[in-house]
């Protein structure tokens, strides 16, 4: 499992432009950060492999009646006959540990929430990894929320896997995952195009996000 | 009439269904169809799945009821009354007579607050309803399964044992570790349902095999009758399709050591079908169920972890407001932070329970003990000792504890006892009985052991059994009752080896009004150890107090090896008498605390600020060093030559030197606070980092900050902006879904307070979406908040 979190993303969701603007305090605080998460959280993953077919205005999963809504999510599986559904979750532990730093220090608990973030990303690079390997190459991971892919489709992704039995990762009625520290995507099954732009110039927040990446 | 299950479970195995699930999946239910609306559409299908598994020798059918709550419906044509009305008739037409039906109830779905957003309150209406409905539809028990946030179980529980007379039967899924996903461990289930359910047991998730070890530990903690549902098998996929390789053979094969360790009552999960009971029964049909014999421990649990008291264990007591005006002030403003933070603090210190008492005659102690309680569980693992006299607040604290916990306290009078002991035996809880009685306290330790041994046998009576019963034989002040102190501890003795209770003392009590104390509490504490005292409560911060437990541990060959004790003091050295503080030079304690705070090392500022207090006043304190500061860090994060969390470390710092500032005013909070801020994520989000940076800044300004925490109701939001009469509210909300309840809380508290103005922020909102739904101000971050602030109070 992903023992390495990257110190790169995790300065870049702290506001810090290249690792030569933190200073050692906060370079150590994160390297205690990564260390607690890795070593107390299991990080839990579960992807499918579906059928699906297109309809006019949807995307349909094939033996289901649900519908990927959108322009955004269509044009990433257009052409393709399978999709990957996926699920990663660093669970009730990392919020644990989140919440918990935030107690002793507010300035802990921003570099464990932005570690966190960093780790779950990690596990789905991960995951990304196996499938390519497993079930042939797929273009990249495009989640509920992204473009016009409606985030209220989030609980049904997670009944296509069966995720809360699964993996213990759950929705609430205002389309949050819960654990916090979780994320669904869908990827296109024998599609290679990678990612061609940036990810941040997809999003509809792009504008206002302090987190923007601005390299492409 | 059919035979009574309960009595059927002693004497005979008992058999369950399989698989529903995926046996459904195989006659075509759909990927992401809700299971239990085929009762209606398909009821053929849910009847043969039944048939064959009746046909086979299940005993018991699970109705197909599994997901039939109010949640999962919601999105069907279908009411959860039609789902179970139809569900039970499908399968009590199959079972006949001499068989029974369950109603079978899996999780809502959605997690409970504080870990989800869904309510305690909410949660037990929606099992309350399906209850009912099985038990007015004929169920003959509950079977509460797949369960793995043991405090949703518990919910699942109390709706069923207060709304029906069913038998429930309560099962979790576990990992290969042992824990749920929640991190609840088997012990800790067993410990936490033990009193309230009738039969305990364990289900899906893994295969008999991974099962066998958790059952074997199950049997050491419950008396219940035990049951097992494994799947048939660990989960694989191929070709697409989820697949479980655990034959019918090899399955009931391994179910026979299941009985051979205790177990009662076998099914099957996942991955199981009508050949696997069909092999089950063949097997077993006929024998006997083993009788077991668990031994009786003085054990209580969190949800996440078991203490059994078979040697010295450290209960905190901090978290009680008895002389404690911070931690007052904390209660009043609802402070949990530092709640918790008090905690956290003694956990490290060595702490293994936590005294939680929230006794204020200004505030809702109910309403308080369950708060506290809830949250305490999101942070810490160690199990509590709740502390009040009243029992509905005791009440509402043993339904607020996922775990096992001591209720703190009964004591010798009647009405004491017939009011609280009923509450100890429904929740399971341990109870502290108090050696005294309407007559007070008495003076000899033969007359303190006749009240423990009252309370003992009353507490025998209710069907509480013995190992639960705790006993404090009370702590005197020496200064005033100079004789009675050897009386505690002959007390102590005499309840240990008479009555062979556990007991319990607050020791600090006895040096009150002596210079010192921690000489007297060190002694006291040794002297009440070798009499045999199992769980003093102290302030485990205190250094003397924990040397004394650490060299009893090894003295009494608890600490094997002295392993602890050498770990812990190998390289520290004996301090003779007070030790005096070194003096710094003063030139540099002027530099100091303005460096202090630039680098954010907020351990040094206590001590920074106290040395420029020897000869500085408060006010100059933060004039020519603390603002200067602030400033400096303010401007050097503006020109991006610090970043966020050097920014908040500087702010936490000077934090703890307002702190000290305070202490030595020793004036009101209110006459050097610039006024009240209300702060809030709103309901539905749960997300908290960045409203708790907007307040530790805003903190730094001089604000008084209410902080309500995370997914917080509009009209808990309203209630606070009312009751403090707040100037500025600050909301916060991540996501566009969770906007909306921004929206609903702004035009309720505009409508109610209009005056309270109101900033918004959030990583989706922007000026313009700010006013659409109704703000005063955005605030882009934590910055602007303070500036915010500064023109609502200005």
């Amino acid at each position: 499992m992903i023992k390495h979190i990257c110190e790169e993303e995790v300065l870049r969701y702290l506001g810090y432009p290249s690792r030569k603007a933190a200073d050692s305090a906060t370079l150590s605080l994160i390297e205690e950060c990564k260390q607690e998460l890795v070593s107390s959280v299991r990080p839990k993953t579960v992807y499918r492999r579906l059928g699906i077919t297109f309809s006019e205005d949807a995307v349909c999963v094939n033996h289901s009646d649900i519908h990927f809504l959108g322009k955004s999510i269509y044009r990433h599986l257009s052409g393709a006959n399978e999709c990957i559904v996926m699920a990663a979750t660093l669970g009730n532990e990392a919020e644990r540990i989140i919440q918990k730093a935030q107690i002793f220090s507010a300035a802990k608990g921003l570099v464990m929430d932005a570690c966190a973030t960093a780790f779950v990303e990690a596990v789905c690079d991960c995951l990304e990894k196996e499938i390519n390997q497993k079930e042939g190459i797929c273009n990249f991971r495009f989640s509920p929320g992204y473009g016009d892919f409606p985030i209220t489709q989030q609980k049904e992704i997670l009944s296509l896997l069966d995720a809360e039995k699964r993996i213990g990762l759950y929705t609430n009625d205002a389309h949050l995952l819960i654990p916090r520290k979780s994320v669904t995507a869908v990827l296109a099954l024998g599609k290679n195009e990678k990612m061609t732009e940036n990810k941040c110039d997809q999003c509809a927040n792009k504008e206002g996000c302090a987190f923007r990446n601005y390299e492409s | 009439m059919k035979a009574d299950l309960l009595k059927k479970l002693g004497t005979e195995l008992l058999f369950f269904d399989g698989a529903f699930g995926t046996e459904l999946q195989k006659k075509g239910l759909k990927l992401g169809e809700i299971p239990e609306t085929l009762n209606i559409t398909r009821p053929e299908v849910v009847r043969e799945i039944h048939e064959s598994y009746r046909r086979a020798g299940a005993d018991i059918l699970a109705a197909n009821t599994f997901g039939a709550n109010r949640l999962k419906l919601a999105k069907t044509d279908y009411s959860v009354s039609e789902v179970v009305t139809s569900a039970l008739s499908i399968a009590k037409d199959v079972i006949k007579e001499d068989g029974y039906v369950a109603l079978d109830v899996g999780p809502l779905g959605e997690l409970l607050a504080p870990v989800g957003t869904l309510s305690a309150e909410d949660a037990y209406d929606i099992f309350r309803e399906i209850m009912v409905l099985g038990e007015q539809n004929g169920a003959d028990l509950i079977l509460i399964e797949t369960m793995t946030d043991v405090s949703e179980l518990k919910t699942a529980l109390l709706a069923a044992k207060e709304n029906t007379s069913l038998p429930v039967f309560c099962s979790m899924s576990f990992e290969e570790n042992g824990r749920t996903f929640m991190g609840t461990s088997v012990s800790a289930m067993a410990l936490t349902l033990e009193a309230l359910c009738d039969a305990i047991g364990i289900n899906c998730s893994l295969g008999p095999k991974e099962i066998l070890p958790l059952a074997e530990e199950l049997a050491k903690y419950t008396k219940k009758p035990i049951f097992v549902q494994p799947n048939a098998g660990l989960p694989h996929v191929e070709n697409g399709v989820t697949c479980f390789d655990v034959s019918a053979d090899e399955f009931s094969e391994l179910m026979l050591l299941y009985q051979n360790i205790g177990v009662c009552a076998f099914g099957g999960c996942c991955g199981t079908t009508p050949a696997h009971i069909e092999k089950i029964v063949e097997k077993l049909k006929g024998l006997t169920p083993i009788v077991r014999h668990p031994e009786g421990q003085t054990r209580l649990c969190s949800a996440t972890k078991t203490v059994t008291v078979d040697s010295v264990r450290v209960i905190g007591e901090r978290i009680n407001p008895t002389g404690k005006k911070r931690l007052k002030e904390a209660l009043k403003d609802k402070d949990m932070d530092y709640i918790l933070r008090q905690a956290l603090e003694q956990q490290e210190a060595g702490a293994e329970i936590l005294d939680v008492n929230v006794g204020l005659p200004e505030i809702d102690e109910k309403a308080m003990m369950a708060e506290v309680i809830t949250a305490l569980q999101t942070v810490t693992d160690l199990p509590l000792q709740i502390d009040s006299t009243k029992a509905e607040v005791i009440e509402a604290g043993l339904r607020a504890c996922s775990g096992k916990p001591i209720v703190n306290s009964v004591n010798g009078e009647d009405k004491v006892l017939d009011e609280i002991l009923p509450l100890v035996k429904k929740y399971g809880a341990l109870v502290l009985g108090l050696t005294l009685d309407e007559n007070g306290i008495p003076k000899k330790a033969e007359d303190r052991v006749k009240i423990a041994e009252k309370i003992l046998n009353r507490a025998l009576s209710y069907g509480i059994p013995k190992e639960d019963v705790l006993i404090d034989c009370l702590t005197l002040t020496v200064s005033a009752q100079q004789e009675d102190a050897k009386e505690t501890l002959r007390a102590v003795r005499m309840v240990k080896e008479q009555l062979g209770l556990k007991t319990v003392l607050g020791v600090s009590n006895i040096s009150f009004g002596l210079p010192r104390r921690d000489i007297v509490n060190e002694v006291f504490l040794a002297e009440a150890l070798s009499a045999g005292l199992d769980l003093p409560i102290i302030n485990p911060n205190s250094e003397g107090m924990r040397k004394v437990i650490d060299a009893h541990r090894v003295l009494h060959n608890i600490d094997k090896g002295a392993e602890n004790y050498i770990e812990r003091y190998k390289d520290t050295v004996a301090q003779e008498g007070a030790t005096q503080k070194t003096e710094s030079p003063q030139e540099e304690t002027q530099e100091g605390l303005i460096s202090v705070v630039v680098r954010g090392l907020r351990d040094e500022a206590r001590a920074e600020t106290e040395k420029l207090l020897a000869k500085a006043d408060e006010m100059t304190v933060i004039n020519n060093y603390l603002i200067p500061a602030l400033d400096m860090v303010g401007e050097r994060y503006e020109k991006g030559s610090i970043f966020l969390p050097q920014l908040i470390s500087s702010a936490e710092t000077v934090k703890v030197s307002f702190d000290v500032l305070k202490e030595r005013m020793k004036t009101d909070r209110e006459s050097i606070s610039k006024g009240t801020i209300v702060l809030a994520t709103v309901k539905g989000d749960i997300h908290d980092i960045g409203k708790n940076i907007v307040k530790v800044i805003l903190e730094n300004y001089g604000y008084r900050i209410i902080d309500l925490g995370r997914d917080v109701a509009k009209e808990a939001i309203l209630e606070a902006v009312e009751k403090y009469q707040a100037p500025l509210l600050g909301l916060s909300a991540l996501m566009t879904t969770t906007v909306k309840s921004m929206e609903e809380t702004i035009s309720l508290v505009k409508a109610k307070c209009p005056q309270t103005k109101i900033m918004v922020g959030g990583a989706v909102l922007t000026e313009d979406y700010a006013k659409q739904i109704g703000a005063d101000f955005y605030a882009k971050d934590a910055k602007v908040a303070a500036e915010v602030a500064k023109k609502v109070f200005e």
